[in-house]
């Protein structure tokens, strides 16, 4: 049913879109447990665990994905979820973001976009079977 | 626990070693999936490699956690993006993955982010 599910591209991209979402939120947890709380406390493997909690939802998925799309395009396009990581930054911990930094994140996008869109309309390539 | 050990040097030092890392398990992951075929749902999860891989990424997340004490989450995206850089480098010269001159122009603009957002 899964694989039936995933033979649809269109679906691959979906599950590819939530999983960025689910990783995005994994250094937010993070920087939670190591900066309001003292190092190696409770409250600081407390945000690890639910760190490692969302990532192990992200990890099931990105599998799936990766055996979909060459990994070079699978893993360029998880890029995307910098963009997300600056709205936390700036959302939840007040971080000023420069202008530097936007240009800099715009042109990392641009790079990934320029990789991606190679593989634009084309089918996935036929993988030979393991002997 | 004397965490004067933790400057800020050491959290950038950690932030840059974990992108490394990160990409060598996705380099695993791939050369497992690679060989999965037809197998069944659980037979692609429960292997050495995939159980390596993301034991590389537990251990990521907390590098992570400890470079995030004084590296800025605005800031950790540059960093993270240099693993980009060595998956296209390992795919293409280990698991011998078509290199197109699209993916090495889109790798070359990555870079020159990096390097404008640390200006």
């Amino acid at each position: 049913m899964l694989n039936h599910f995933l033979d649809k591209r269109r679906n691959v991209f979906l599950l590819a879109a939530f999983a960025i979402f689910m990783e995005s939120l994994t250094s937010p947890c993070l920087k939670i447990g190591s900066q309001r709380y003292e190092t190696f406390s409770a409250g600081y493997f407390f945000w690890f665990g639910l760190a490692v909690a969302i990532l192990a939802i992200y990890a099931v998925c990105w599998q799936l994905i990766l055996e979909r799309l060459p990994l070079t395009t699978a893993y360029l396009r998880r890029g995307f979820s910098y963009i997300l990581l600056f709205v936390w930054s700036a959302l939840l911990f007040h971080e000023t973001i420069t202008p530097k930094q936007i240009l800099g994140i715009a042109v990392i996008s641009l790079g990934m976009v320029i990789s991606v869109s190679d593989e634009h309309g084309k089918k996935p390539e036929q993988k030979p079977e393991e002997t | 626990m004397n965490t004067s050990l933790l400057t800020p040097q050491v959290c950038y030092a950690a932030a840059i070693a974990g992108a490394f890392i990160t990409a060598l398990s996705q380099i695993l992951l791939k050369t497992q999936a690679n060989t999965t075929g037809k197998k069944g749902f659980f037979s692609k999860f429960l292997n050495i490699r995939v159980i390596a891989a993301y034991g590389l990424l537990f251990l990521t997340l907390a590098i992570n956690q400890i470079a995030l004490r004084y590296v800025p989450l605005s800031v950790m995206p540059c960093i993270t993006a240099t693993s980009f850089i060595w998956v296209f480098l390992m795919g293409a010269l280990l698991l011998k993955e078509k290199v197109s001159p699209r993916k090495i122009l889109g790798v070359i603009v990555i870079l020159a982010g990096v390097i404008i957002s640390r200006l």
